[in-house]
């Protein structure tokens, strides 16, 4: 394992005392006869990377629709900064500081990356029919405003030359990163992140690491990043936590839970192998 | 030694350097467009005094119907929801017009903004089941509307005694009696760019991005913090209020309302007219208004042309219709991104002549 990336940990000195900014507290889902989550609880630190790994249909996605609201679990209870938000609408939950990247990036094809990253802002704008019908004075004032933040997340992830682009024309590995900006649009103390690696290129998914650790060092963003990508999710993130069959199986420095053999086992199926670094 | 002189170049019109002048519609910006703009002007305050009564009337027709196949498509074309029954939303419009001056003799600067209310009140109701209702059957839901306000329309018109339609007189505003085609053309068409001007600004802000991000990925929009709930009412509300003021436009033009108008075919006609101009677009509502508005016009002066038998001028509305159907279904196979495709396709063309080595960006469906 490589460990030459500094501050590993992020802002994590004083771990044992920070209290997290979410807690997922025994949360089960049931889709019909299938039981996609049983009792799955883990704890995400303010500004921590945790990586949750775990083969296809281990439910990954599925705890962070939970968080996200789109699927309210059946059973358990999901705790962001304190509260609980099991059963608020989703538009609540991610006006509360919670972003969200797609696996299939879900963006809004037929809108350019500028109004696409302007519309992850949408939490804070105060627009309304009135004065964003005469467009003068207040309303436009603040489309400025928003667009200058908007400059400013896409200067950082590198998108400013494709800002009038329709977002259904651009390249997969693009439209990745416009999801990622559209998340951190809304200034989230939290990200979840699906498989933001899937399908990109060896240059892309450095990028994506690049893109993450500096959201990770530079504005101490909790991040819950789900990724098939072992080498990747190992070397950059805090924590793992791996899911199998809707299970948590293990949790804890990404060594630990790559050597596990109950890991090896959900991914490989024997024990005689091991996990290619 | 004369001081080192920096060349001054002109600034590029296309080049922004302003996110405030980012902002602005990108219709008038260069010279070369407000050269076009004020030529437009001109031509269209002589357009009335020259163009014969018939023409302008044609020209008020598309007018009135510009201002509802915005207003439909602010909610087909650009939040994804959809409505059947903005023939009905019009014809409430038309009627409360019809009551408000016939039975309590109100002036035009209440009834109108008065028929607006009553549309978005239509809409609200109209726009309940989309919290649950997607697509068709959303349609379904807003066609039942139209028929029940269809059904209210015609017991008011012949329980009251209006028999085969409500007669309006001609309304003042201020000194300035609204009669006659010419005056009625300013009155239209300015209200019909103050439509367009509404909805491109709300495009270009908050509610319209909300809407997009309805139209293309919903749950993504909620994510984002949408509550598309809400956004989904506004569209209605905002859609039918705008079509209610345009139906109330209507009867005051044609100073006669009657329910026959306000069928299931004004709707079609509507869909048609977006679809022809093309999916949420401004321009394209203009377009297609202007140009399904026109063809059976048109097709009158074309027949007058040729010498026709007596069989084929008997049975001429079948034709129109028929003609109506093809203009729909061709322009469905050749060009489902409409006219303002063809327009774009157009300008793209001379913006690059002599060279052709850009790529036209097709929006994807």
């Amino acid at each position: 394992m490589s460990s030459n990336i500094p501050e590993r940990g992020g802002g994590g000195d004083s771990r044992g005392v920070m209290s997290p900014i979410l807690e997922v507290n025994d949360v089960s889902i049931a889709f019909g006869g299938l039981q996609a989550l049983s009792e799955v609880s883990f704890n995400v630190l303010p500004g921590e990377l945790l990586g949750i790994i775990g083969p296809n249909g281990a439910g990954k996605t599925v705890v962070l629709n939970c968080i996200n609201g789109i699927h309210p679990p059946d059973s358990g209870d999901i705790l962001f900064k304190g509260r609980s938000i099991r059963g608020l609408a989703c538009h609540k939950i991610a006006a509360l500081g919670i972003g969200r990247t797609f696996q299939h990036s879900e963006l809004f094809q037929r809108m350019t990356v500028m109004e696409n990253v302007i519309l992850g802002r949408h939490i804070y704008l105060k627009t309304n029919i009135l004065t964003g019908g005469i467009f003068w004075g207040p309303g436009r004032r603040e489309e400025v405003r928003a667009r200058e933040k908007a400059e400013m997340i896409m200067d950082f992830l590198e998108l400013t030359m494709y800002r009038k682009e329709k977002v259904g024309n651009l390249a997969y590995g693009i439209q990745k990163i416009v999801g990622l900006a559209r998340a951190l649009a809304g200034e989230p103390r939290l990200i979840l992140v699906d498989e933001l690696g899937t399908g990109l290129m060896r240059q892309e998914k450095e990028d994506v690491a690049r893109f993450l650790l500096r959201i990770h060092h530079e504005s101490k963003t909790a991040i819950v990043w789900i990724e098939h990508d072992m080498q990747l999710i190992t070397e950059i993130c805090d924590r793992l936590i791996c899911l199998s069959f809707g299970r948590k199986i293990k949790e804890g420095t990404p060594e630990e839970v790559i050597a596990d053999p109950e890991v090896i086992e959900s991914y490989l199926g024997k024990r005689s192998h091991t996990v290619p670094d | 030694m004369s001081d080192h002189k920096i060349l001054q170049y002109p600034k590029s019109p296309y080049l922004k350097t302003s996110y405030y002048e980012d902002t602005a519609i990108q219709a008038f910006d260069t010279p070369f467009r407000k050269k076009c703009l004020v030529i437009g002007l001109l031509f269209w305050v002589c357009f009335p005094f020259v163009a014969s009564s018939y023409v302008v009337h044609i020209a008020n027709l598309s007018a009135i119907a510009a201002i509802g196949a915005m207003s439909l498509n602010l909610l087909i074309g650009n939040t994804g929801l959809l409505s059947l029954g903005h023939a009905g939303f019009m014809g409430a419009g038309a009627f409360t017009t019809a009551i408000m001056t016939v039975q309590f003799g109100l002036p035009i600067w209440i009834v109108i903004p008065a028929s607006g209310i009553v549309g978005a009140l239509l809409g609200l109701i109209a726009g309940l089941p989309s919290f649950q209702l997607k697509g068709i059957y959303l349609g379904l839901s807003t066609l039942a509307i139209h028929h029940i306000i269809k059904y209210g329309c015609s017991e008011y018109q012949y329980y009251g005694g209006f028999g085969y339609g409500i007669v309006l007189e001609a309304p003042s505003l201020g000194p300035l009696l609204l009669a006659g085609k010419t005056v009625w053309f300013f009155v239209l068409w300015i209200s019909a760019f103050a439509t367009a001007l509404l909805i491109a600004n709300l495009l270009r802000s908050k509610p319209g991005r909300a809407w997009s991000a309805i139209r293309d990925r919903d749950i993504a929009a909620e994510v984002s913090g949408i509550d598309i709930g809400f956004y989904k009412i506004l569209a209605f509300v905002v859609s039918s209020s705008l079509i209610s003021m345009q139906g109330s436009l209507y009867a005051y033009y044609t100073a006669v309302v009657s329910v026959e108008e306000y069928s299931f075919g004004l709707t079609v006609s509507y869909l048609a007219m977006i679809i022809v101009g093309g999916l949420g677009s401004v321009l394209g509502s203009f377009l297609g208004a202007l140009l399904i508005t026109a063809l059976p016009y048109a097709l009158i002066i074309l027949a007058g042309l040729v010498d026709l038998s007596f069989a084929v001028k008997e049975h001429f509305s079948v034709i129109q219709t028929g003609v109506f159907g093809m203009v729909v279904i061709l322009f469905l196979l050749l060009e489902p991104l409409g006219l303002v495709e063809i327009w774009r396709r157009v300008r793209c063309y001379f913006e690059l002549w002599p060279f052709s080595y850009k790529p036209l960006t097709i929006i994807k469906r």
